[in-house]
């Protein structure tokens, strides 16, 4: 999440579009919001409330959170179902580099609570469409794993990967009983949120 | 295989920039971070390779670049066994003035002919021959009949030969031609025709030359120059001076005459020294009105007898009249002016002098020109006939003294003079700083710097030509051409009051050149060297265009030189042949110009053995097996910088490929 081609990284458009989601649950709706931050363990857990100062609580959880290491979403969120005792609304924002389907297991079951699940699906452009110039070391920024790739192989079979991944992300989400939406960070924040309102069951 | 220029091949070292570049230089690659290497594979080892592959190809063709540029300018050669039959043969005949004398040019065409039935079956020739410039008579052909009436077709020439021009012409021609060249020479090799530098007729690298020498040295008397008036008034007054030369000659008497007309008048006899000269004068040359053809010619002694005469033209007519206007009880610029054009050799002018004020219905076409003494102001009438006489191609003398200081405009000379320096109020006297000696006024301008100028008008040279200055810089005398005609200012009057210079003997020929320059006799006069060119417009008119009136010449042999077109168009014309040239100006004047072989043509001295190998190189000693006809095998250096450049070319264009294949950008595909 740490990565950005462009102004802002995905782990600010991230930080954006959840601090503006719980502003709308808690001065418009006044409904109980919470935040869990998790890459491979829990890192950040606010109970869900609509005490006073409540956000300011999760804003301040927000700018706290930081990437850090590779996501793991099975710990974490076999954690999350502990704390969830009543239904909701769970809404994940993650660059989900993970198999659609262990995804898509692992989110399931917070589904059968009963809660509604929304995954945003946080990519910067240049992660769909990446240029290379020339034969290149490429640097994982959790991993700090380095990997020569040639151009060839990113213009060509890289693409297939990826639109296949989104693919499949979309399809398997769908058949499950998720809610899944792309939020590309060249993308105004306004304009995602306002899509994505517009397209919620009921219109809000 | 050999180098014409080894020294470049130093500058193969440059080589090392692109080992530098490619081998040296490390590569440096910046990671570049990504959020997952979920979706990607290892590409390393076969990119590596790729890229190492380019790399190397990039730097071949770079270092091979380089290496070629080197090589090319190193300009190597080969070293290659041919075939007669794949040399063109070239078969150079000297025309030049000194092949007529005796059997030479016969000789020559003999031996030319003999060598073209001599050469190989299906060899190419040429054949040329050399005079003022080197004349092409065929292409490279095969045609045995063409090349033989070619070779008959060549006549003797007037003109002075130059084996540079031969030089130039072979290098030109090996310019087109690559296969080696085998050049035969047919000359009397004359030493006089010998370039000043060396180099000029040094052959190119793939021109066999073979000279063939068709004469001896032997001695020639001839006529070397004679100095004689181009036009006169009094046949007793008139003096023609020969000089007559021998070279390679002993002490010998000659009988020389003159001779007008085809008539003989006149028989000298000289005495001319071993390898000397003598001179001969003769005291009158009658000759009737208009122009004569005179020349002077020495009894035949020697092999050569067509330089044995030097024509020289004379015209005779009555004195011509000069206008003299000056202004009212002015006479001492009249008395000064008048004796020194009296005293000038020849006499050929006679004064009119008027005063300013009659003068308003004179016809100045009438006078040889016109001269305005110190005149402030002239009747209008006159000046505008005098200024459409100067356009027209009169001329017009301006003395402008102390009248004209308070004048604001010279009258006819158009330009505006301002105050007058009066040196003889400030105590002194102004000197003649600078003389033009090019002028044809001041050919004898000895004495003028003697000469103490009390005033002169300060006159606006800018517009003209100043022929004199004075010692602060001011103008003295000025030439301003106006239309086809010219005035001729001098800043100062021709009395003794102004300056002192009527007193001094240079005044004598100023006037009479001033004269015969202003009368336009000086165009017309002397004799010319063949190849030389007259001027058929004299000038030009105001506004810059040339004169378009036309000119007929009519050669020696009776027949026009210049086609009705070439008439019309041509601004010059060359005198390609000894004799006498007629030219008939639009206006009504005719000139007769005597045209004499260019005399260095007379020198019989033959290039001395050691210059002719010099020149030739060891392809001397093949001269005399040549034209045997058989299939001679020869070594002949080809250089090859022309294929390598073409190689070079090529590896530039490839590199210049690879090179944008490898540092353009690449587009993403869609």
């Amino acid at each position: 999440m740490k990565y950005g081609s462009g102004a802002v990284t995905k782990m600010d458009y991230a930080r954006y579009t959840a601090a503006a989601l719980f502003y709308l649950a808690n001065k418009n709706q006044r409904d109980p919001a919470g935040l869990i931050v998790f890459d491979d363990e829990v890192r950040e857990y606010i109970r869900p409330s609509t005490r006073q100062g409540q956000l300011h609580r999760l804003l301040a959880g927000l700018e706290q959170a930081e990437p850090r290491a590779r996501t793991d979403f099975m710990k974490p969120l076999a954690h999350f179902q502990e704390f969830l005792r009543r239904r909701g609304m769970v809404l994940i924002l993650s660059d989900f580099y993970e198999d659609p389907e262990t995804i898509v297991k692992t989110i399931e079951p917070l589904r059968f609570h009963g809660s509604e699940v929304v995954l945003f699906h946080v990519l910067d452009p240049k992660e769909i469409h990446p240029e290379l110039k020339g034969p290149s070391i490429l640097v994982d920024l959790e991993t700090e794993q380095r990997l020569e790739v040639i151009p060839e192989y990113v213009k060509g079979e890289y693409r297939r990967k990826m639109d296949a991944h989104l693919e499949q992300m979309r399809d398997k989400t769908k058949a499950a009983g998720l809610d899944y939406h792309l939020l590309v960070t060249d993308k105004p924040l306004d304009a995602a949120l306002s899509e994505y309102l517009f397209l919620r069951p009921g219109g809000k | 295989m050999g180098f014409f220029a080894p020294w470049f091949l130093g500058a193969a070292l440059a080589v090392g920039l692109p080992v530098y570049i490619h081998l040296l230089r490390k590569q440096t690659i910046t990671p570049r971070p990504v959020s997952s290497l979920m979706f990607f594979e290892r590409g390393t080892q076969s990119s590596t390779r790729h890229r190492r592959l380019r790399y190397l190809v990039l730097f071949s063709l770079r270092a091979l670049l380089l290496l070629l540029l080197a090589l090319v300018f190193a300009n190597p050669f080969l070293k290659r066994s041919s075939a007669a039959s794949d040399r063109l043969l070239v078969v150079v005949v000297d025309n030049s003035f000194s092949m007529r004398a005796g059997t030479r040019l016969e000789e020559a065409k003999r031996g030319a002919a003999l060598v073209l039935a001599g050469r190989a079956s299906g060899q190419k020739a040429q054949v040329m021959a050399l005079g003022g410039e080197l004349q092409v008579l065929t292409q490279a052909i095969q045609d045995s009949g063409a090349l033989k009436a070619a070779v008959e077709g060549i006549a003797a020439s007037d003109a002075h030969g130059n084996f540079g021009e031969l030089g130039r012409g072979m290098r030109a021609l090996t310019e087109t031609v690559h296969t080696p060249v085998e050049l035969h020479l047919f000359s009397d090799m004359q030493e006089s025709n010998m370039p000043g530098n060396f180099a000029d007729m040094v052959m190119p690298g793939n021109v066999s030359l073979m000279l063939h020498g068709v004469a001896k040295a032997e001695p020639n008397w001839t006529v070397e120059s004679v100095e004689a008036p181009g036009q006169l008034v009094d046949p007793k007054k008139a003096r023609v001076v020969a000089v007559v030369s021998g070279r390679g000659t002993p002490l010998a008497a000659r009988m020389v005459s003159l001779v007008v007309n085809g008539v003989v008048t006149a028989t000298k006899k000289a005495e001319v020294p071993a390898e000397g000269r003598a001179t001969v004068a003769f005291d009158g040359l009658d000759v009737p009105y208009g122009a004569s053809r005179c020349a002077v010619k020495i009894d035949s002694a020697d092999g050569f007898s067509n330089d044995d005469a030097y024509n020289f033209a004379v015209k005779r007519a009555d004195p011509e009249r000069v206008l003299f206007i000056h202004a009212a009880g002015e006479t001492r610029a009249q008395l000064y002016f008048g004796a020194a054009l009296g005293a000038a050799a020849q006499a050929s002018f006679v004064l009119q002098p008027i005063n300013a004020e009659q003068a308003a219905d004179v016809d100045p076409t009438k006078y040889a020109f016109v001269v305005l003494s110190d005149v402030a102001t002239i009747p209008s009438l006159l000046e505008n006939n005098l200024v459409q006489h100067v356009q027209s191609g009169g001329s017009v003398l301006i003395a402008a003294g102390t009248a004209l200081a308070q004048k604001q405009r010279v009258p006819v000379f158009g330009e505006s003079v301002g105050e007058g320096h009066y040196y003889a109020r400030a105590g002194g006297f102004a000197t003649v700083g600078q003389v033009d000696g090019a002028h044809p006024a001041m050919k004898d301008a000895a004495g003028w710097a003697d000469a103490k100028i009390f005033y002169a008008s300060n006159v606006d040279g800018g517009h003209s030509r100043v022929v004199a200055r004075l010692g602060d810089g001011s103008p003295l005398l000025v030439d301003k051409q106006i239309g086809q005609g010219h005035v001729l200012l001098l800043a100062t009057g021709f009395e003794n009051v102004t300056n002192d210079l009527p007193l001094h003997p240079a005044f004598v020929p100023f006037v009479d050149q001033a004269a015969r320059y202003l009368a336009g006799a000086e165009r017309r006069r002397g004799a010319r060297v063949v190849d030389s060119f007259g001027q058929r417009r004299s000038a030009t008119n105001e506004a810059g265009k040339a004169d378009a009136a036309s000119v007929e010449v009519v050669g020696p042999d009776g027949k026009r030189a210049l086609s009705l077109k070439e008439a019309a168009a041509v601004q010059s014309y060359q005198l390609t042949r000894a004799g006498f040239y007629e030219v008939r100006f639009a206006s009504g004047r005719d000139a007769l110009i005597a045209v004499n072989p260019d005399r260095r043509e007379s020198g019989l001295g033959v290039i001395p053995e050691e210059t002719l190998k010099l020149w030739s190189g060891s392809k001397a000693d093949a001269a005399g097996s040549a034209g045997s006809g058989a299939e001679v095998t020869r070594q002949s250096a080809y250089s090859v910088w022309w294929w390598i450049m073409l190689v070079l070319l090529m590896a530039a264009v490839a590199e210049a490929v690879l090179a944008s294949r490898y540092l353009g950008t690449q587009r993403e595909e869609v």
